[in-house]
């Protein structure tokens, strides 16, 4: 955030948007602006725990710093976040104005997965904003709170049957490999240069105040602006077009092959995406949209336009695709390793790359679809252009068709 | 229900009367099965016999047995053309021709550049863009690589344009090189993604970058990338499917305008 200038140093780039480069910071700022829990993974050292200590800072006393241990219990988190109370046995009513008093924004869990899988339970439930108690929910704060968490789990991401990775799976929005994008030489030069201090200083506080009021409002603008419909046919196709499995001549989904996937695809040609990437749920097209939304905001901060930022509409959706989808479980692991180096972000370029020879080739169609329904039309020709994988525009555009006939 | 009127900039109007204004090609074929090709433009054509496609899936379905998903599967023949390409049905289509001894070869890019009209809103395979050994389709990279070094490349010389018209596929669809095959390092190749471009070199490919032009090159970092004139007449080597094939991909064939260019040149 342009106010706010953190410790962290990191000019390598993640992403280019209109021309305008995105840093790690920004995925900090994107991630707050759309309320997105972001896991940061990484090497000991790479600065993850500062990058998310000046997150903190935006939020000052309203964001709270847990380290995770294998020995901290849900009594002791409680503890932290004072709920200390809940033990001593209280009414119904009494733990909801307890819960009701805990007004943090931001929690940062740094090295996450060192916490037994109870507490980080419920370090999850309090980046999404409740609390579990005896088996009821109960909502803190006012309705804004995210997670930032850090560690190092590696190769853990990549076995389905790890408890943790599939954990992170479901509850962190957005994953960042750090060591990917590690700061270049200019950056540790100016690190090394003025401070020789290997500890995050926790001690040192802001000078710039709160941002918290610009951050809820930024937020809450992102939230309530309409999604542009390109995004929305973008998203789709990413749940329903990237299903698509044409298996021998016969239509299928991968969702219906289930374990089958990828192995049933044989002999299909290498680098195909039908056997490198499963489609993403409707949760994930959700983070998808909402990241892209946040990119957007930043690249209008940065300069671009009301149309430039509109240009770049397919751009910005495949960069949050990218971020959210590289770590999701969504990648075919033993293809990535084969053929991408072990390089879950390469993987998704190339899917990007085929998602992207894939709008290039239909958006003419699909316009042309849009057209026949504003029209009250419905016309074979245009519907017949959309098969396969697009037999889910062919769908919407006639369901749509139909009800403005009615 | 009130959708956008466009769509990633194309107007929504135009494009529904394009489709709604759009006739079904005549059916006057000429039934010859080894000269079958008929709606010329130039020297440029496509597979519009029902009987020649029907023998192209007959060579794809016998030769490549277990490879129907890439190739055969996924053509079609509908509305008196054959429908579908991807780099591997192109350059096998190559091959029948040439097992055939048939006049027409596949068109490469420069056949291509002389009659774009001819390929509005289709793409057309032409070409593989060899970059590097690490990146995506690097075995694939790999494996044509190492016959070139026999013939002294180096790394030095990537990145190298293909064309797709001379390869030769093995049963497990790596690409062979011929004593027809040309290839050539192509510096625009590793221009920035979406350079745009107007004027060509003698193969057809993209010779200096023209800012006003509205045709561009997309490219990327892959180890081997597929090639193909797409439909709004830029150039895309970005790709790394090699396998994915679409309604809107044509197989153009040519009639070869002068002697073959053999072996490799730079």
């Amino acid at each position: 955030m342009k106010e706010h200038k953190g410790v962290y140093q990191n000019s390598t780039e993640l992403m280019d948007l209109g021309g305008k480069p995105f840093y790690m910071n920004d995925f900090v700022d994107a991630c707050l602006y759309g309320r997105l829990n972001l896991f940061l993974q990484g090497d000991t050292g790479s600065g993850k725990t500062q990058l998310a200590k000046d997150a903190m800072d935006y939020f000052q006393e309203k964001s709270m710093f847990i380290l995770g241990r294998n020995d901290m219990d849900t009594r002791e988190l409680f503890q932290q976040i004072n709920l200390e109370k809940l033990r001593n046995g209280v009414s119904s009513q009494e733990l909801k104005e307890l819960t009701d008093k805990i007004n943090y924004k931001l929690f940062v869990v740094d090295e996450l997965p060192n916490s037994v899988p109870a507490v980080r339970a419920q370090l999850f439930n309090l980046f999404d904003g409740f609390i579990e108690i005896n088996g009821k929910t109960y909502p803190i704060g006012d309705g804004y709170s995210v997670g930032i968490a850090t560690g190092n789990i590696g190769q853990k991401f990549t076995e389905s049957n790890n408890d943790l990775g599939r954990a992170l799976k479901d509850r962190m929005h957005v994953t960042i490999d750090t060591d990917h994008f590690k700061p270049n030489s200019w950056d540790t030069f100016n690190i090394l240069s003025t401070n020789t201090n290997p500890r995050v200083d926790f001690t040192k506080k802001s000078e710039n105040g709160s941002l918290e009021k610009k951050v809820l409002e930024i937020h809450n603008k992102i939230v309530s602006e309409e999604i542009p419909f390109e995004k929305l046919v973008v998203a789709n196709y990413l749940i329903h077009g990237l299903d698509y499995v044409n298996l021998d001549g016969k239509e299928t989904t991968k969702t219906k092959l289930k374990d089958a996937w990828p192995n049933a695809i044989t002999n299909h040609g290498m680098g195909s995406d039908e056997s490198l990437v499963l489609s993403v749920s409707a949760r994930a097209a959700k983070s998808i949209l909402r990241l892209s939304q946040a990119f957007d905001y930043i690249a209008k901060d940065k300069g671009l336009t009301d149309d430039q930022v509109k240009e770049n509409y397919f751009n910005s959706m495949m960069n949050a695709y990218k971020f959210v989808g590289a770590y999701s479980g969504v990648l075919n692991d033993l293809a990535v390793r084969e053929i991408y180096g072990n390089d879950k972000y390469s993987a998704m370029d190339a899917v990007i790359s085929t998602t992207k020879t894939q709008f290039d080739e239909n958006a003419p169609k699909i316009s042309a679809g849009l057209e026949m329904v504003n029209e009250g039309k419905k016309s074979k020709k245009v519907l017949d252009r959309f098969s396969g994988r697009w037999n889910f525009m062919k769908e919407f555009l006639e369901r749509a068709s139909e009800e403005n006939k009615k | 229900m009130k959708l956008p009127t466009n769509f990633m900039g194309y107007d929504g109007k135009k494009e529904l009367e394009k489709i709604e204004n759009e006739k079904e090609p005549e059916n006057n074929l000429e039934k010859k099965v080894n000269f079958p090709i008929i709606s010329f433009s130039g020297d440029l054509s496509f597979v519009t016999d029902e009987t020649f496609y029907k023998e192209i899936i007959n060579y794809l379905d016998k030769t490549f047995p277990a490879h129907q998903n890439v190739l055969s599967s996924n053509l079609k023949f509908e509305s008196n053309v054959m429908k579908g390409s991807n780099t591997y049905i192109a350059t096998a289509v190559d091959m029948y021709l040439k097992s055939i001894n048939s006049e027409y070869r596949l068109a490469t890019q420069l056949d291509l550049e002389q009659n774009l009209k001819f390929t509005a809103d289709i793409y057309n395979d032409s070409g593989l863009a060899l970059r590097n050994l690490k990146k995506a389709n690097k075995d694939q990279a790999i494996y044509l690589f190492n016959q070139l070094r026999k013939k002294g490349l180096t790394e030095k010389d990537f990145p190298l344009w293909f064309n797709l018209r001379g390869l030769n596929l093995d049963n497990n669809l790596n690409f062979n090189l011929t004593d027809e095959s040309f290839y050539k390092k192509v510096e625009s190749l590793n221009w920035k993604n979406g350079t745009s471009f107007s004027k060509i070199d003698a193969f057809g490919l993209p010779k200096e970058e023209d800012k006003t032009s509205s045709r561009q090159i997309w490219t990327s970092d892959n180890a081997l990338s597929r090639c193909y004139l797409n439909r709004n007449w830029g150039l895309d080597s970005y790709n790394s499917s090699l396998s994915y094939s679409g309604d809107d991909g044509r197989v153009v064939l040519a009639k070869p305008k002068f002697k073959k260019i053999s072996g490799g040149s730079n």
